[in-house]
């Protein structure tokens, strides 16, 4: 909860005006541990150890279900068993946390509608349902279903799934606490690499993409009888594929349920989607109406020159005029919101010495912040630093993670210069990039939203009211239209869907970006040329890998490098090892020169990682922050690879890697390398100035974050992004003769535009032919 | 196939030899084309001297020096003589033009400007470039396979997309928008709409307009022809020069000595002055009145004067003017002052008939005097010689120089007035200056 409610509300009527400031104005601030999104954090939790009763136990007969219907109760008996003593689903005797907790629930938005909800959803198979961030409805909606459910009785199970990881543990945490149960029991878990569920589980946290693996071996779902999709508004490609597909399973499957959850944008569409003949193609729909207060909107007169600085100026302007309340500014990135606090901060100092304002406190919030660090947006505003002297306030400069996933109390200024990072994948020249681009209306009036959730608040627009209605498209493009489909693609198939191009996606993606991603399968042998899935492709889908990578593990067995390949494959699958604070960029750099392996960055990573292993578990954290290296990232590297040699091991893959004094060591690593990344080759132009990609021919730069200098020919990399230039990022020299040699068919010279590469590729081509003819003679 | 012993000092190079110079398999290539049995499928023994054409009409052969400077360091294997397989590697030729290529590329480094505008083109290009005409492509073909057709949308239509327009799937992929600055939501916007298309259409010619200036061979071309400019400008001066002393001495028939010069040779010139300066014939004009050739002519007689020198006392005129007015301004504001110098310099023309810098600057001529302001303002004003003088220089310099040739059978060439036709027809080698050399 991120709200702390301190008054019974049951009345619904209404609820918007149902301010949670008590009547002297002091704010009531919520604590974090009350935050479901970083229940996480407070694992440990405060827990009374209760005495356990075991099921069955002395206080059996006293079934606190006894007489209740599946799917047909009501609220009456549901809460009855809630209140009970006995945990219903555990037999155990209910803590008095459980009541505590019990007592605020009662009391959010969603409580006062859990008779609509359990009507509707007995009634229909598919509802959709839309109620804003803090209506409760992540946490209760499950439970809700639970007591309908009765999941104890049918062996199945109720899968929430969100589209974060942790989302999904956080709110896992924090709703086995709501049910006093230990988490990874009854409530537990589930996301790539990390399952914390077991054969007790009846309620499951998911991500939206491990949902999407699970169907992929079990096509009906089985195992769940209901299915919630929580965040739904949120249109990631797991969430888009799996309504597609739970359109499909909804047919086949008369009884599974299923739960569309979404926070109030677009709420039509979806009803118009997962609509069926009988009801007119408008599937029912029950809206929550959030806590909000009216937010008054101010635009610029004029076009800014530039964001930033407007920005800056905005939040100086309203801490400085403005009456108390807390102020919330978006920006685009680390790097930016980092430079922004700084700045605040300075300002925010003199201001309060020169103009006597209230002190300002600044605190940064973006996704790669460590937890600890996060946790600080929830504290309070500070405090007049005098008696009597102006109260002080507090600014959250944050990506767009504040706009739907996360809830700060005590915001009443919303600074908007209307931009975000998204990321977008264009299929003509393969890039996928990061790139700052203007939000969407519905994202702008989300913004403005977040500025009402205490009182009414004001929310300033850095942009023209005509740039609004102009510049800004309506929804912002779900990820399925920007993103690279290859392992979607492979999913998909092996989900059994054999018409891709018939397949009801909510919002199709462009014909190039599907023909792009069968041509890449197709070229990494997991599809044949008629479109089935080759052997090969069926083992690859089992990694939760891009296929370049799953056939770049499932081939280091042939190149006698499996372990080396699995640990660069799960550093890959990590965010960043090597840190760069912006003031100790010098230092950083040094630290990693250290482990600058000429061959390029993927061996680096991986001399990172032998070193990292060595150390004893006591001190390599401390080594690791010596070295400018992320702690984080390398133990959940070393999770993730552990996962990966499971399946590998299952799959039978032969798992002996040649030994570190072999000449061919680093080779076979390179060569494994481009049995995945083959399609990822960029070779120097005849200037020597930059690379050119060898098949979409164009001009890019190696990242400057590369150990690699202009001397190589050809280089294999991980990425193609676009900055403000074309950069190759994870960058590894390879041998032209490799490519040809273990990718033939995408190699055919032939097959190839006339220039450079060509030409260099026909070079080698010839040498050797004439090699291989030399050997025939000799041998 | 063999050749015969004259073979070696005509022979291709071979194709194995081609790429193989600095590696490491260099030997053992050698070793192995040195060995390599003939294939029958080769093409058949060729006289020597043909060697020097292509074996097809599409792969240019290697030139002689080339094959023999290839071989220097090889091994004697002559006897044997393979040919490339002309659709497969490149001739020492096809080479030589390829290193040529790629050393000049080298040799002149794009600067870093150039590299991101090539590097934004080359993207552009990709994004603007639709794959799905890619007929080759394998996705595409499943995709046929699974009922796709060209230019349609994925996924299935929902009822109400039934009518055209309001289907709103996706069929172009979208596009990335790299945002260099920091500025606005708008203001990007607004800029390009205040430059609209002007500046959008015209980058890519003035682009490449620039890099073409900034190539050596142009940069050399301009400056030769800057000089040749200067030369042909003094040349022309000096023609008219002498032009103006010959008519001085000699008058050609039709001139009347006088004020009521007519221009012999160009009736244009005639018509043009009676029709265009009816009210400035000379007589209206008393106070400018003066002896034609006496070197003091009025910018109506001027205006009489043969066009091809004419710009020459045009300019003399015109300084003199310049001097006269500014002199008079002076007086009228400073006698006294003038009168204390003693003896005072007078100014001099340069080659150009006009007053040296110093001069100019002991004038205080600024350079451009008002001349707007005076009356006289219509009477200067010439356009019949504007028309000429914009006419290139060379071609004004031969017209000059025929008109010498022709008036007075002076060579300006030869600088040399020649007694009779006979013997200008015998004595100079031309008309043209490059008959003199």
């Amino acid at each position: 909860m991120t709200e702390n409610r301190d008054r019974e509300s049951t009345e619904s009527d209404r609820p918007a005006k149902k301010a949670k400031v008590s009547a002297n104005g002091s704010a009531s601030t919520a604590a974090p541990e009350d935050n479901p999104y970083l229940a996480h954090m407070y694992a440990a939790g405060s827990l009374p150890s209760t005495a356990k009763i075991p099921r069955g136990g002395g206080q059996a007969g006293q079934d606190p279900f006894a007489g209740l219907t599946r799917r047909q109760t009501t609220t009456g008996q549901a809460q009855q068993a809630e209140d009970g003593p006995i945990n219903p689903f555990t037999g155990n005797q209910l803590s008095q946390q459980y009541f505590d907790i019990l007592v605020k629930r009662r009391n959010l938005p969603v409580h006062a509608q859990r008779n609509e909800f359990l009507k509707l959803y007995q009634d229909n198979q598919i509802l959709v349902f839309v109620g804003e961030t803090g209506s409760g409805k992540t946490t209760q909606i499950p439970q809700f279903v639970l007591y309908d459910e009765l999941p104890h009785l049918t062996g199945q199970k109720i899968a929430c799934t969100q589209p974060r990881r942790v989302a999904a543990m956080s709110v896992a945490k924090r709703v086995a606490d709501e049910m006093d149960v230990v988490l990874g029991e009854e409530v537990g878990y589930n996301i790539r690499f990390e399952n914390n569920t077991c054969s007790k589980t009846i309620l499951q946290y998911m991500t939206d993409g491990m949902l999407l693996r699970e169907a992929m071996n079990d096509p009906d779902l089985n195992r769940y009888s209901c299915i919630i999709l929580d965040e739904a508004h949120e249109r990631t490609l797991a969430t888009d594929i799996l309504m597609g597909l739970l359109k499909e399973v909804a047919v086949r499957r008369r009884d599974l349920k299923i739960v569309v959850m979404s926070a109030t944008l677009d709420a039509q569409k979806f009803q118009r989607y997962f609509g069926a003949e009988e009801n007119k193609y408008n599937a029912p729909l029950l809206a929550v109406p959030g806590r909000t207060h009216p937010v008054e909107i101010f635009y610029t007169p004029e076009p800014e020159r530039d964001y930033v600085e407007a920005a800056l100026r905005t939040v100086l302007q309203i801490h400085g005029s403005e009456p108390e309340g807390d102020i919330l500014l978006f920006l685009t990135g680390e790097e930016e919101i980092e430079e922004a606090c700084k700045r605040l901060r300075m300002e925010g100092d003199e201001m309060q010495r020169e103009y006597d304002t209230g002190p300002l406190k600044v605190y940064a919030l973006y996704g790669t912040l460590p937890p600890q660090q996060q946790q600080r947006i929830f504290d309070p505003a500070p405090p007049a630093s005098r008696p009597g002297g102006k109260p002080g306030r507090k600014v959250v400069v944050s990506t767009n993670i504040a706009e739907t996933s996360l809830t700060i109390d005590g915001i009443v200024y919303v600074v908007d210069p209307g931009f975000s990072k998204q990321k977008v994948y264009n299929p003509r020249i393969r890039v996928e990039s990061l790139l700052v681009s203007p939000i969407s209306k519905a994202s702008a009036q989300q913004r403005a939203g977040r500025a009402g959730r205490t009182r009414p608040g004001k929310c300033f627009r850095l942009y023209t009211e005509a740039a609004f209605k102009k510049e800004l498209i309506d929804q912002t493009y779900p990820e399925i239209l920007r993103s690279n489909l290859a392992s979607t693609v492979l999913e998909l198939k092996k989900l059994g869907i054999d018409d891709l191009v018939h397949f009801d996606f909510m919002d199709p993606p462009a014909p190039e970006t599907m023909m792009r991603a069968l041509e890449e399968l197709n070229y990494l042998a997991c599809l044949d040329d008629d479109g089935n899935l080759t052997q090969l492709g069926r083992m690859a889908s089992e990694y939760p890998l891009d296929p370049a990578l799953a056939v770049m593990l499932i081939s280091s067995s042939e190149f006698r490098c499996p372990s080396e390949i699995l640990s660069i494959t799960a550093l890959l699958s990590v965010p960043q090892v090597f840190i760069r604070p912006t003031t100790k960029r010098k230092e950083a750099d040094q630290a990693k020169a250290q482990f600058a392996h000429t061959d390029g960055d993927h061996i680096t990573m991986l001399n990172v990682y032998h070193v990292f292993k060595s150390k004893d578990q006591s001190i390599a954290q401390r080594w690791c922050s010596d070295n400018y290296l992320s702690y984080r990232s390398l133990t959940s590297a070393d999770n993730v690879r552990n996962q990966l040699k499971v399946i590998m091991e299952k799959q039978e893959l032969d798992m002996t890697s040649t030994s570190y004094e072999d000449r061919n060591y680093y080779n076979n690593i390179r060569q494994a390398l481009c049995a995945g990344f083959f399609m990822q080759i960029a070779k120097k132009t005849a200037s020597g100035k930059g690379y050119v990609t060898v098949k979409d021919n164009q001009d890019v730069l190696l990242h400057p974050s590369t150990v690699l200098g202009q001397e190589n020919e050809w280089v294999l990399y991980n990425e193609f992004v676009l900055t403000t230039k074309n950069y190759i990022r994870t960058v590894t020299s390879v041998k032209p003769e490799w490519l040809l040699d273990i990718a033939p068919v995408y190699y055919d010279v032939d097959s190839f535009q006339k220039g450079e590469v060509k030409t260099a590729l026909q070079r080698t081509v010839e040498k050797m032919q004439r090699k291989q003819k030399l050997e025939r003679r000799r041998g | 196939m063999t050749m015969p012993s004259t073979a070696p000092t005509a022979r291709p190079v071979k194709p194995s030899l081609a790429f193989a110079e600095d590696d490491d398999e260099d030997a053992f290539s050698k070793l192995a084309s040195s060995s390599r049995p003939k294939p029958a499928s080769r093409l058949p023994p060729v006289e020597p001297n043909s060697l020097v054409r292509p074996p097809t009409a599409s792969k240019p052969a290697a030139s002689t020096q080339d094959t023999i400077a290839e071989d220097d360091d090889g091994e004697d294997d002559y006897m044997s003589m393979t040919v490339a397989d002309p659709t497969a590697t490149e001739t020492a030729l096809q080479r030589l033009k390829r290193r040529k290529l790629e050393a000049s590329i080298r040799g002149h480094p794009l600067s870093k400007a150039e590299l991101a505008e090539q590097e934004r083109q080359k993207r552009d290009a990709g994004l603007s470039t639709s794959i799905l005409n890619n007929s080759a492509s394998k996705g595409l073909k499943m995709m046929k396979a699974m009922g796709y057709s060209t230019g349609a949308a994925l996924g299935k239509s929902m009822p109400e997309d039934a009518n055209p327009g309001t289907d709103s799937r996706t069929i172009e992929p979208i596009k990335p928008v790299v945002r260099e600055s920091r500025t606005g939501i708008g203001h990007t916007s607004e800029l390009k709409r205040k430059f609209s298309d002007s500046t959008t259409a015209r980058d890519d010619t003035a682009a490449a307009a620039k890099r073409q200036e900034l190539s050596p061979e142009s940069y050399r071309n301009r400056l030769t022809q800057e000089a040749q400019q200067r030369r042909h400008e003094a040349q022309l001066f000096a023609a008219q020069s002498i032009c103006e002393k010959l008519v001085a001495e000699d008058p050609p028939t039709g001139y009347e000595a006088g004020s009521k010069p007519v221009s012999s040779t160009d009736d244009q010139t005639e018509k043009n002055d009676s029709a265009q300066n009816p009210n400035t014939a000379p007589d209206a004009n008393p106070h400018y009145k003066s002896d034609f050739f006496s070197g003091n002519p009025t910018f109506t007689q001027i205006k009489q004067i043969n066009l091809i020198y004419r710009g020459l006392l045009y300019r003399r005129a015109l300084s003199d003017l310049k001097a006269r007015l500014r002199k008079e301004q002076n007086e009228s504001l400073s006698v006294s002052k003038s009168a204390h110098i003693p003896k005072p310099v007078l100014p001099k023309y340069n080659a150009k008939g006009e007053f040296s810098e110093d001069d100019k600057l002991a004038l205080s001529l600024g350079g451009d005097i008002n001349l707007e302001e005076s009356e006289l303002d219509e009477e200067w004003e010439d356009s019949e010689l504007e028309e000429f003088e914009k006419r290139e220089v060379k071609d004004r310099l031969d017209e000059i120089v025929r008109y010498l040739r022709s008036q007075w059978r002076y060579c300006f060439w030869c600088k040399f007035r020649y007694g009779s036709d006979e013997e200008l027809e015998r004595d100079c080698p031309g008309p043209a200056e490059e008959d003199h050399d």
